[in-house]
């Protein structure tokens, strides 16, 4: 059994500001920011604040990060910069190529990791362990390339992030074996991210052609959509929407029996 | 400005070139894909794509009498081994059907491609999500010659972008989707895309286990097993086209402050429409100096497709005659809809409605 198995699994939670910090007591990460809106880039002063807070409590930072147009990444060049000098621990969750290469380029003492939105493509969020079929087994029909490792490898990724339970099942120990840790994000998991907020066009519907100017309305409002035919609801968390995917055991028993080293949890 | 545009059948090829199409682009989804996981392109039904390679040699011969270059649609993600090892089985047969290029999304695949074939063009696919000049940039060096840009930015932000890329010396032909804009969430991250395994299939199987027994009970074995057969394909067609962005929803607005609710219905997360239209885009795009114009719908009759190259082209034409402002632009524009589709345009159906309502009306600017 490999080290990371029986070490104790780090606990991380979504942070938005420090608002109610005894909250954060029980955890040992805080992932600022978002991963599916470029309008959620923490601002400045938010940040130093999460980082003076994290530095005094002994916490670790992990930045997400979304897919950006070049204006939202000019915004978040001034948040690397500040990052890139505030410690050699310092994670930022990649979805987008282009932070990719901002990161290997520019802000060399920041940790890339390989984000939830993009994992999600290495497993269907629908997959389920009955999708093996023809006298195939689901875990061999879901064996990954060794292209997506070298890709990985190649571009200094020594985490990758999921948000889909299968997905540990059936991915986490080959990432492990190749020397890339896994952490894991509950109990949302990634469906769909759209840049025409839903929660903008709340109030007139007929506008919903429209790219909407943002008010942040997100942060005010939980939306939860029904449909009896889907089976399951959605939930929508600024522009990404997702589905709540159960653990049928102990999610840390399982995370550990998997080698995943890394719990985050994340609010509706 | 050239256009490029779907093709899905053989018999199609002539057709779509005289109507005004300068490049086809098409997939190509045979039977071994019915049996892994993955998919040979981004369009999730068999029937957007040709059956086989010699389908493709076919309409390659064809435009290769009227010099038009045919690109394959290699743009699924391929992460599995059994999908990658296949993709590569069909890369190699591509590249002997003598292929213009290729248009992928899947970093590993450009990789591949160059090892395979060094000089053949690569087309980053809108499936690669490339919003901005620094992934330009990546896949720049990775030896991408044009980028298909996402449906998801806007008009200033293709702008923005443009100039990003002047400012860093970047120089790449870029591609903007023009017409039949169908779907509101990001491609590529987009996992109601093409799913098999999607829930409501539950209901649906009850349909098929019902042909099936009937087909059991009055058949003889050789006959059904063939029939079952083309079910199953059928089915699996049907089954990918159930997307959830298409359902309707009842949405609860909760309110984190006080937990009140706010009931919307019906609540749409996905088009109803099939065909929106970014056609009256193609003014400023020009502007920006976009190199090509993609139209969308590999899956749609020849007629439609005749008929949007004849909408499109006829734009462009437009713009080439004379120079003239976007008002008298947009008046040409409605009034060769209208003569191509026999309908007036809606405002409903465009994708940039609140960028054309603010042109057209500056007062009323947010």
């Amino acid at each position: 059994m490999k080290d990371n198995r029986i070490s104790p699994i780090e606990k991380g939670i979504r942070v938005f500001d420090l608002s109610n910090p005894e909250k954060f007591d029980a955890y040992d990460r805080l992932y600022i920011g978002d991963d599916s809106c470029e309008r959620l880039v923490p601002e400045s002063t938010k940040l130093e604040a999460i980082l003076m807070y994290a530095r005094k409590n002994n916490k670790r930072i992990s930045l997400l990060t979304s897919y950006y147009t070049d204006k939202g990444l000019k915004n978040l060049k001034i948040i690397l910069g500040i990052l890139n000098n505030s410690g050699s621990d310092i994670e930022v969750v990649i979805n987008d190529i282009g932070v990719l290469k901002l990161l290997n380029s520019e802000y060399k003492n920041i940790i890339p990791v390989y984000g939830a939105l993009s994992s999600s493509s290495f497993l269907h969020p629908y997959a389920n362990f009955k999708s093996g079929c023809q006298g195939i087994s689901s875990s061999e029909r879901h064996l990954l390339a060794k292209e997506v490792f070298d890709f990985l490898i190649k571009n200094n990724f020594k985490r990758v992030e999921f948000d889909n339970i299968t997905s540990i099942f059936l991915l986490a120990d080959s990432f492990i074996s190749k020397g890339i840790n896994v952490s894991f994000h509950y109990p949302f998991t990634f469906l769909t991210s759209t840049r025409r907020c839903l929660f903008a066009s709340r109030k007139s519907i007929s506008s919903k052609f429209a790219l909407l100017g943002c008010n942040k309305e997100c942060l005010n409002y939980r939306l939860i959509l029904v449909n009896r035919n889907l089976g399951h609801k959605i939930f929508v968390r600024g522009t990404a929407q997702y589905m709540r995917k159960k653990a049928k055991n102990n999610l840390s028993d399982i995370c550990r029996d998997h080698g995943v080293d890394r719990l985050i949890r994340s609010k509706a | 400005m050239k256009i490029t545009a779907p093709i899905n059948k053989v018999t199609e090829t002539k057709a779509l070139i005289e109507a005004g199409a300068d490049e086809l682009y098409c997939g190509v989804y045979h039977d071994k894909w019915y049996s892994i996981e993955g998919r040979p392109n981004a369009k999730p039904s068999s029937r957007s794509s040709l059956k086989s390679f010699a389908e493709l040699q076919e309409i390659i011969k064809i435009s290769g009498t009227y010099n038009i270059p045919v690109f394959i649609t290699l743009n699924a993600a391929y992460n599995q081994k059994q999908s990658f090892e296949l993709i590569k089985e069909d890369l190699k047969k591509a590249v002997d059907c003598n292929v213009s290029g290729f248009v992928v999304a899947s970093i590993p695949l450009l990789r591949e491609i160059r090892k395979i074939s060094k000089d053949k063009p690569l087309i980053l696919s809108t499936m690669a999500n490339c919003f901005n000049s620094e992934a330009v940039s990546y896949y720049k060096d990775l030896g991408v010659s044009r980028i298909v840009l996402p449906r998801d930015l806007t008009i200033s932000e293709l702008a923005n972008l443009r100039d990003e890329l002047k400012a860093k010396k970047i120089d790449m032909p870029l591609e903007s989707f023009v017409l039949n804009l169908t779907c509101r969430n990001v491609n590529g991250y987009c996992r109601y895309h093409g799913n098999k395994y999607h829930p409501a299939s539950k209901v649906l199987s009850v349909r098929i286990l019902r042909k099936i027994r009937g087909l059991l009970a009055y058949s003889p074995p050789k006959f059904y097993l063939n029939k079952i057969s083309v079910i199953f394909k059928k089915y699996r067609d049907y089954n990918e086209k159930i997307q959830p962005c298409l359902l309707k929803y009842k949405a609860n607005f909760i309110s984190c402050k006080d937990k009140s609710k706010e009931k919307v219905f019906p609540f749409w997360i996905g088009e109803p429409y099939q065909a929106i239209c970014a056609a009256c885009s193609i003014f400023y795009l020009r502007e920006f100096g976009i190199e090509y114009l993609k139209i969308i719908g590999r899956w749609l009759p020849t007629k439609v497709k005749i008929q949007d190259l004849t909408f499109i082209s006829s734009l462009r034409n437009i713009l080439n005659e004379r120079s003239m402002d976007f008002d008298e632009f947009f008046k040409k524009g409605q009034e060769n809809y209208r003569k191509t589709y026999g309908r007036n345009c809606k405002l409903s159906e465009c994708h940039y409605a609140s960028f054309i309502q603010n042109k057209l009306n500056p007062d009323n600017e947010r």
